[in-house]
């Protein structure tokens, strides 16, 4: 069947081209804007809060890392990201993969308690969470971080993984079991290849997840030297309320932003694709 | 082997079924002949999901019975005292004037979100699929990196737009005779509420107009081409052919954006305005973490987090009583 796809012929239209514009603009300005006050002075900013740069102050980038300590917040950040982004893979394709290609008894109870976990709120447990780490001695570290958001996204990944799993054709599975290769390598040297695109898919999804989730980190973190960025900026804000360096936190605002911009840019395609795919059927 | 079988069947490996000792066919036969086959992919199958299940009960579903559980005590969760209440701290809850503010307020937040992103998403959609603009891509791929950021950059920038004394919205609108109040868009306890809404559309927008994207490239070329030869106006075409075409995408972003909206502005009124000025922007999110961790009242605020959930089951209930549609089949 032939898709109609965008519409490639006929005239521009003047009306949609002018409606876009204003849209693309209404997001680029802003992100422009704290881009270029980033390399401004304070005097800089107050003088001229949306010209550009008399001076371009490079040194504000290197006070956000050091003075307003984004340097050690991106550390942990880059750690806690990593760390649950294994952990909830680990976790997300052995059980998906399992659930979609074996049959046994529990198998529709294990299913549905997952799917079920997808509809909950994660902010009704913000409370409990915080004693359960309590209780375990993983409060303010980020160990209690990574097992928190590794563990939740296992439900949501585990359902598109599944969905993964079970488009691909047996035939290659029963061929290895028949070449000798036990469950464990033909999972690992077979379907995990295989399971790819849906990895990216989860894998991206759970970035932009980890790498931005600020609300319980700044509850179960409370020593500066442990809090990821999105915190660490949040307190340098409110430290900050009285006199606030505008260039640092600008800069330390795209410090922020930058992994996701390079994230995006690697993974545009597969991104918006599995962000939609996911949600709908049809 | 089995080569009749249709694309249809499903055809797993006799290991991988129930059944599959009774099974003809190779594998059913190397299963025969090692004993400890059956033992062999039990223990594989416990070793990819027991683990993790453990894991995940104790650190995903426990919190959740326990804040079920906590509900029913009074604790200041500084002590092991924890003193049993039964159903106080919801009569408390039933008769607290902020907790339904806080109600109201996520159920209007959730509306407008849902009226602005609905309206801006498949305007942006339509355009995109149905004009001829330049620069498709371009515009696409723009309109969704803001879903890429984090509520904290967003907030950051949105603060600073409305500062009463630099921000630009504030001079746009001041321009145009709306004048700020005083304290600033965010500071009046009339339109707290509302000037979280508009970064929390900015940031989702692009999501919605990918899912309506798509789905209008897969409408078949010819209905458009029938309806050109028919004569139908551009208008006639969008509410008559593409409209009704789109109605599963349209249900899910109803449903996903009110529940999305439920269970995330708090994230949005936590940095902007922190539920005030006078507990008149609270949402039951940030009025959660205002009972527990400020009052010390924990029992309380587990309450709070419970008709969270409830609110959320319900509302996803009606809408998906109301919304439930038949795909149509081309």
């Amino acid at each position: 069947m032939k898709h109609q796809g965008t519409l490639k012929k006929g005239r521009v239209s003047v009306f949609g081209t002018l409606f876009m514009i204003l849209c693309a603009a209404l997001v680029i300005l802003p992100l422009v804007w704290v881009l270029l006050t980033s390399f401004k002075s304070n005097q800089d900013f107050y003088m001229n809060v949306w010209g550009l740069p008399k001076k371009w102050m490079w040194e504000n980038y290197a006070r956000a890392w050091k003075r307003g300590s984004i340097g050690t917040t991106a550390v942990n950040s880059v750690i806690v990201t990593a760390c649950s982004l294994a952990l909830g893979l680990v976790c997300s394709t052995t059980t998906a993969y399992v659930l979609a290609r074996f049959r046994f008894r529990l198998r529709g109870l294990l299913r549905g308690i997952y799917i079920a976990a997808i509809m909950v709120p994660s902010i009704i447990s913000l409370i409990p969470q915080y004693f359960l780490l309590m209780n375990l001695k993983l409060l303010d570290s980020r160990l209690g971080l990574i097992l928190i958001y590794g563990l939740s996204s296992v439900p949501f990944a585990t359902f598109v993984l599944y969905g993964f799993f079970q488009t691909l054709p047996h035939e290659i599975e029963e061929a290895a079991m028949i070449d000798g290769a036990g469950y464990i390598k033909t999972f690992g040297k077979i379907m995990l290849p295989l399971a790819q695109p849906g990895i990216v898919t989860v894998l991206v999804i759970n970035f932009i997840d980890f790498w931005n989730e600020y609300y319980k980190a700044m509850t179960y973190i409370s020593t500066p030297g442990k809090m990821t960025i999105p915190v660490g900026l949040v307190v340098f804000a409110q430290q900050s309320q009285f006199r606030v360096d505008w260039g640092a936190l600008m800069a330390s605002n795209i410090i922020l932003v930058i992994p996701a911009i390079v994230v995006y840019c690697l993974f545009q395609g597969s991104i918006q694709k599995g962000l939609t795919a996911g949600a709908v059927k049809g | 082997m089995r080569g009749a079988a249709s694309p249809t069947e499903r055809r797993r490996p006799a290991l991988f079924r129930k059944d599959g000792l009774k099974m003809k066919g190779p594998q059913a036969q190397s299963a025969r002949k090692l004993p400890n086959a059956w033992k062999v992919r039990s223990r594989f199958i416990a070793l990819f999901t027991l683990p993790t299940f453990v894991l995940f009960a104790v650190f995903v579903l426990l919190p959740i019975v326990q804040g079920l559980y906590y509900s029913f005590f009074q604790w200041s969760g500084l002590s092991k005292d924890m003193q049993f209440i039964g159903f106080d701290n919801y009569v408390k809850l039933f008769h607290d004037p902020i907790a339904w503010r806080a109600l109201g307020n996520d159920l209007k937040i959730a509306l407008i979100r849902l009226a602005f992103t609905l309206i801006l998403s498949l305007g942006t959609a339509l355009i995109l699929t149905r004009c001829r603009v330049p620069g498709n891509r371009f515009y696409r791929n723009v309109l969704f990196f803001p879903v890429m950021l984090s509520v904290v950059v967003i907030c950051t920038i949105w603060m600073l737009l409305v500062n009463p004394s630099i921000g630009v919205v504030t001079r746009i609108l001041s321009f145009f005779g709306i004048a700020s109040p005083d304290a600033g868009w965010l500071g009046d306890y009339r339109t707290a509420l509302y000037t979280t809404i508009p970064p929390a559309v900015w940031c989702s927008v692009g999501f919605y107009m990918i899912i309506f994207i798509s789905a209008i490239e897969s409408i078949p070329a010819e209905l458009f081409e029938s309806a050109k030869i028919d004569g139908v106006s551009h208008w006639s075409e969008m509410w008559d052919i593409v409209l009704p075409l789109l109605r599963p995408q349209i249900n899910f972003c109803v449903i996903y954006v009110v529940i999305s909206s439920m269970n995330g502005s708090y994230l949005f009124v936590k940095l902007l305005t922190d539920g005030g000025p006078n507990s008149s922007s609270q949402v039951l999110g940030t009025y959660m973490s205002l009972n527990g961790f400020n009052y010390h009242q924990f029992g309380y605020a587990t309450a709070v987090a419970m008709l969270i959930l409830a609110a959320t089951l319900v509302l996803s209930t009606v809408l998906n009583r109301i919304f439930r549609s038949d795909a149509y089949e081309f």
